[in-house]
């Protein structure tokens, strides 16, 4: 802490500027590089983001943002993204020839900020599907292919209070609405006097289904173009990425450094 | 801005499931046939020959001799060994979902361009043994059959994963589209039942419905049919036979060339009636 303020007495401009947690987005050309992620503002209604490649090898992701409203104290937008990471590489090359296997992510969102100079008062609704596919056309001459994963749908409410030019303080609430276990399988069997028989599975479960809450705090300082953002959460705490949540609190840390432009 | 979401929900992955068809309505179709409508006239009966003697008889054959060979055909096939040594009562069929079994069912033809192929529902309780779907440029040459429609079957499969007693020992079929017995041609909507060896016919005229069947017609009277010179020969048979029709009063019996028929409550003949 003692860092922190003698950083911050050196540089000036604290910001409620939080794209993750609030409906801030930014205007065109406006763009961020962090740890978690890397953002540019294409248009003043449009935004993308990424998850650092180098942090996991072969992971494709694009996250989009879209505003759709904006006042001098209202930021309304919504956001949808896709992560799809392939695990082929790293099976023998006899096995990718008739096997796939991935990993994906569907998150989407929708998130309303109320902003004044001191104050960032933020609602969001956010849901993840979570899981992996894959099939293969040659074992036991059959075709399977299968998706299963987790959905968790979460009510997040974030409050952040400016504590000088420089600093920020905001608490976090996180409500799990839902969880569940989906999935779809394929198998295809044929008949050794031909024709075959297709049989599809629709499954999903409810043995995930439970609700649970987190709190957390953010403690977040800007030196110039650089925020750094720490924290922590208890409680039923979403797990990074995936969205899912252990039926046992844990206590999860926070760390962020982002430059900014 | 559209354009985006959409893109990038495509690459989610998901199945490719084709989307089955509907499924008919196997209460109705049951319930036609177990609870006729109509009352039997002597004009109704006059309208009955001629169908007989036309496209419905033809129907009527071809019926008679689908459920007596297609559907044993059917049940073998399905109840055949996959590729791997399994069968489909070994398939792990878990929570609940549909199969589609594709058959081949032209001699010649490869099965993209003629096929039966069925659908069925599943869940934690089995299979069900309602089955729909369509018979595409079918011919079963050993039999004389060809049928281009859509299917409605409930089969009584011998296999120990079907579970609904209700339909043990019932077979029924429906079509909707054409097909031919010999060169005789036939497109309609048509259902039939075959219950303890016997076929049952849902013939549904202006003044209701009736269930029409031919207590004698076994399988090898089906084969002497079957072996005539025409199927015009076949269906003046039809007319020496004794028919049984159901209808909403009763049982009738009726021998159509002899132009009479007797109405039987228990057994006992309680009407004649002559036209």
């Amino acid at each position: 802490m003692v860092v922190w303020a003698l950083l911050g007495v050196a540089m000036a401009n604290s910001s409620l500027d939080w794209r993750n947690e609030t409906a801030w987005m930014g205007q065109q050309g406006n763009g961020s590089i962090g740890i978690w992620e890397v953002d540019y503002t294409l248009t003043d209604r449009f935004a993308i983001s990424v998850i650092p490649a180098p942090y996991i090898v072969g992971l494709i992701n694009l996250d989009t943002r879209f505003r759709i409203v904006q006042t001098d104290t209202v930021e309304w937008v919504a956001n949808v993204g896709m992560m799809r990471f392939s695990v082929d590489r790293f099976l023998p090359e006899s096995m990718t020839d008739w096997l796939t296997l991935g990993v994906y992510m569907v998150p989407w969102s929708t998130t309303v900020t109320h902003r004044t100079p001191e104050w960032s008062l933020t609602a969001k609704v956010l849901h993840n599907q979570f899981g992996a596919d894959g099939g293969n056309s040659q074992s036991l001459n059959t075709d399977v292919e299968t998706v299963v994963g987790t959905t968790n749908t979460h009510l997040r409410l974030t409050v952040g209070r400016t504590l000088g030019a420089r600093w920020s303080v905001w608490g976090i609430y996180n409500r799990l609405l839902s969880q569940g276990i989906v999935g779809q399988n394929y198998v295809s069997y044929p008949f050794a006097s031909g024709g075959q028989v297709e049989v599809f599975t629709n499954a999903s479960s409810d043995v995930a289904n439970f609700t649970g809450n987190s709190i957390g705090g953010r403690l977040r300082a800007s030196f110039g173009d650089v925020t750094v953002t720490s924290g922590l959460d208890v409680g039923k705490v979403p797990i990074y990425l995936v969205g899912g949540v252990l039926p046992t609190p844990i206590a999860l840390p926070s760390f962020d450094v982002q430059y900014s432009w | 801005m559209s354009v985006s979401w959409l893109l990038i929900w495509a690459c989610a992955p998901k199945i490719n499931e084709p989307t089955i068809p509907e499924q008919p309505d196997f209460q109705a179709l049951s319930e036609q046939l177990n609870e006729p409508s109509g009352i039997f006239t002597s004009e109704v009966s006059e309208r009955l020959k001629d169908w007989l003697l036309q496209e419905g008889g033809v129907a009527f054959l071809g019926s008679s001799i689908l459920l007596q060979n297609l559907i044993p055909n059917l049940v073998e096939q399905l109840s055949g060994s996959f590729t791997d040594g399994t069968s489909l009562s070994d398939l792990p069929l878990e929570g609940d979902g549909w199969i589609r079994a594709t058959l081949p069912c032209h001699r010649t033809k490869d099965i993209e361009d003629a096929f039966v192929q069925v659908h069925s529902l599943y869940t934690e309780d089995g299979l069900s043994p309602n089955m729909w779907g369509q018979a595409q440029q079918c011919v079963w040459n050993q039999w004389g059959v060809s049928l281009d429609a859509d299917l409605s079957l409930v089969l009584d499969l011998p296999l120990a994963f079907l579970d609904n007693a209700e339909s043990r020992n019932t077979v029924l079929l429906g079509w909707d589209g054409q097909g031919s017995v010999g060169d005789w041609d036939f497109d309609m909507r048509y259902t039939a039942k075959l219950q303890e060896e016997r076929v049952y016919t849902l013939w549904e005229d202006s003044s209701g419905s009736f269930v029409i069947d031919i207590p004698n017609l076994d399988a090898e009277l089906l084969t002497d049919l079957q072996s005539m010179d025409s199927i015009e020969s076949a269906l003046e048979e039809l007319q020496v036979l004794s028919l049984g029709i159901d209808t909403a009063e009763g049982r009738w019996e009726c021998v159509l060339i002899e132009a009479r028929c007797v109405g039987r409550d228990g057994g006992i003949v309680d009407e004649v009636l002559s036209w």
